[in-house]
């Protein structure tokens, strides 16, 4: 304790205003971070991302972990899955988890799901998407690395390449 | 000594007085105080929640899990005393005693030891700050968020390491403002040269408690005696012999890894290159960035961020909020330091007084450490003392008895920019959970790219499967969570 706040006005300090700018705002922080996280432990999601529920969705947001998971758990990753909205664009697809992550632009997991054998999957269709999104992981699936101008739109490569 | 003291009585109390001298006054059954280590504890609550979503790490832990596996301890610290570059036999200590301790439950008792640093440290920051009055007490939030959210002290929570040394060192530091604070006794002594040698034996920061002491002892502090800072200053002295001339080490060269400068990052060659002929100018600026980094959050890493952003015409939000906050805070620190500056040549210190001296000594000095490479999480000690001083300054202001006035509107914006900030770091550590899962998703390529060749024994095997296990098939949900715009308020860089 300071001699010298001892010498103001100690007595009559009150939720001034200065008080309170200075107070309220990291307390009322801090209050809203512990109700999200007590919100979160009792399954509210209302501020969180959509979890993909599917491989084929993790796939599409790129999430490497999520998509050895759900494999892990039982799911086909050679089997089409559901997409929902909002995982891509704002369509639902039925797609393999290697062609969403090619739509998604995810080099690294498109390798990943070739390595751990996501490897059925029809390859002029998933060739003409990585054409028309991807062209860097062309050589993986076994075609031939082609130029291409910027990635085309995920419901305009599904119109020329066809969907199931 | 009576536990407390009228006001008449304190006001004959001289400002020379050392630190355990002054009176208790305004808190006689200490229920500020025991408010805010309720507090500082349910911060910490907090952040052990955000922390314990995150698995452990691969890059920088996995493989000191391999080191420490299978040999004993005192094998475990006398391979680090010759380490060439870098002299931290403890620090892989630490790692070695909680991974026994672990008994094969890493995640657990990893991201558990780290939590209970994190409780650690503020329980130590609320006892440093003797929080004994109402005003105290209302600058307390903003003080803890200034120390949590600033960006120096993300590196010391964000990365697991396994045992995240620069947390340690952190407890350190504040452990011996405690130290130098208290009563003088045989044992503060021992524990002040018990706590210098673990520390500076952890990472080269611990050097930093050693200025602590004395930059303490020099404004009154007198919880350690001059004989025991007389061997705090041997202790020193023995380490930079021990280091540099009994075992042969040397400082970090050039081409140990890529730093910043300017507005990018420069790779071992480049910087070899550019600077392998007389790297004096490129450590200065390495000193000089570290010290600017703390005060105006710029630059970062040594790389011009947000002078960057502006010359390319798109600054990021959260990088008006890091700077703006850390620019007016500091100044606000700067103008206390001026106005009590006659007061400080006539050796009259008050508390607010002290921890802001403390933090200018400890500041050169810790920036003297980021000599080699920039790199915000070394200088979270003087972030913590920086954090520290401000919270003074706000206090005496509430106090109504500072010797700088604080508008309105500026306390609004800082109390706002400090409390972004302080979401901004649990924003990280949930990001964080996320990215150290994909990390281990990609074990094979992190693998290809290590300089060395890892072969790994049917033991240490099991332990990447478990840790693997952990991460990518076990680990805790943690949702992302999706704020929209107001996301680019956060710094997800740290």
């Amino acid at each position: 304790m300071s001699p010298r706040e001892t010498e103001g006005t100690l007595k009559s300090f009150a939720l001034s205003g200065l008080a309170g700018r200075i107070l309220v705002p990291p307390l009322v922080t801090f209050l809203l971070v512990s109700v999200y996280v007590v919100g979160e432990a009792v399954g509210y999601r209302g501020l969180a991302r959509p979890e993909a529920e599917t491989v084929a969705e993790a796939a599409a947001l790129g999430q490497a972990a999520r998509t050895l998971q759900l494999i892990e758990e039982g799911q086909n990753p050679n089997q089409p899955q559901h997409v929902r909205p909002n995982f891509l664009d704002a369509g639902e697809y039925e797609l393999k988890p290697l062609e969403a992550a090619i739509l998604g632009r995810h080099a690294e997991l498109v390798r990943l799901l070739l390595r751990i054998g996501a490897a059925s999957f029809d390859r002029s269709r998933a060739s003409c998407f990585a054409r028309l999104r991807l062209p860097e992981v062309l050589s993986d699936l076994g075609d031939g690395a082609s130029e291409s101008p910027e990635p085309l739109e995920i419901a305009a490569a599904f119109r020329m390449c066809g969907s199931y | 000594m009576p536990r407390a003291r009228t006001v008449s009585q304190t006001r004959h109390a001289s400002r020379k007085l050392p630190v355990d001298t002054i009176p208790l006054i305004t808190d006689p059954g200490r229920r500020y105080e025991r408010v805010a280590y309720g507090y500082a504890a349910a911060v910490a609550c907090l952040m052990a929640t955000f922390l314990l979503a995150i698995p452990v790490q691969l890059s920088d832990s996995f493989t000191e899990f391999i080191s420490v596996h299978g040999h004993p301890l005192s094998q475990v610290i006398a391979a680090e005393f010759y380490n060439g570059t870098y002299f931290r036999p403890f620090r892989r200590a630490l790692i070695k005693i909680v991974y026994d301790v672990s008994g094969g439950h890493y995640y657990a008792a990893f991201r558990g030891f780290q939590a209970l640093q994190v409780l650690v440290l503020l329980l130590l920051i609320v006892r440093m700050l003797r929080v004994r009055s109402r005003a105290a007490l209302v600058a307390l939030p903003l003080g803890l968020a200034s120390v949590v959210g600033i960006h120096t002290f993300a590196g010391a929570v964000v990365e697991g390491l396994p045992v995240n040394h620069f947390l340690t060192i952190l407890i350190c530091c504040a452990a011996a403002m405690n130290i130098a604070e208290a009563k003088r006794t045989r044992l503060t002594d021992a524990a002040a040269v018990a706590l210098l040698v673990c520390a500076m034996l952890t990472i080269e920061s611990g050097l930093l408690i050693w200025v602590i002491f004395m930059a303490a002892y020099a404004v009154g502090s007198r919880g350690v005696s001059r004989p025991a800072l007389i061997v705090l200053t041997l202790c020193v002295a023995a380490y930079f012999v021990g280091r540099f001339v009994l075992i042969g080490g040397a400082p970090p060269g050039l081409n140990e890894r890529s730093a910043g400068f300017g507005f990018s990052v420069l790779n071992p060659d480049e910087l070899v290159r550019r600077f392998g002929g007389n790297p004096i100018p490129f450590y200065a600026y390495n000193v000089l960035s570290a010290i600017s980094c703390v005060l105006f959050a710029e630059p970062r890493g040594g790389v011009w961020m947000f002078v960057g952003g502006l010359l390319g015409g798109r600054p990021e939000p959260w990088q008006f909020v890091n700077v703006l906050t850390s620019t007016a805070t500091t100044l606000l620190i700067a103008r206390h330091a001026a106005a009590r500056l006659s007061n400080w040549r006539a050796r009259e210190f008050d508390e607010a007084d002290r921890f802001v001296i403390i933090f200018l000594a400890v500041l050169p000095l810790n920036a003297l450490l980021a000599g080699g490479y920039e790199k915000d999480v070394i200088m979270s000690p003087a972030g913590l003392f920086y954090g520290a001083a401000a919270y003074f300054v706000f206090r005496e202001r509430l106090s109504g008895v500072s010797a700088v006035s604080i508008a309105p509107a500026v306390a609004l914006l800082l109390a706002v920019g400090w409390s972004v900030r302080f979401v901004g770091i649990h924003e990280s550590l949930r990001a964080r959970a996320l990215s150290v899962r994909e990390e281990w998703a990609y074990y094979d390529d992190w693998v290809r790219e290590q300089p060395r060749p890892m072969p790994l024994t049917p033991e240490e095997q099991a332990i990447k499967q478990h840790l693997y296990d952990d991460a990518v098939l076990r680990a805790p949900r943690a949702p992302q969570p999706s704020l929209g715009v107001a996301e680019r308020l956060f710094d997800f860089t740290q």
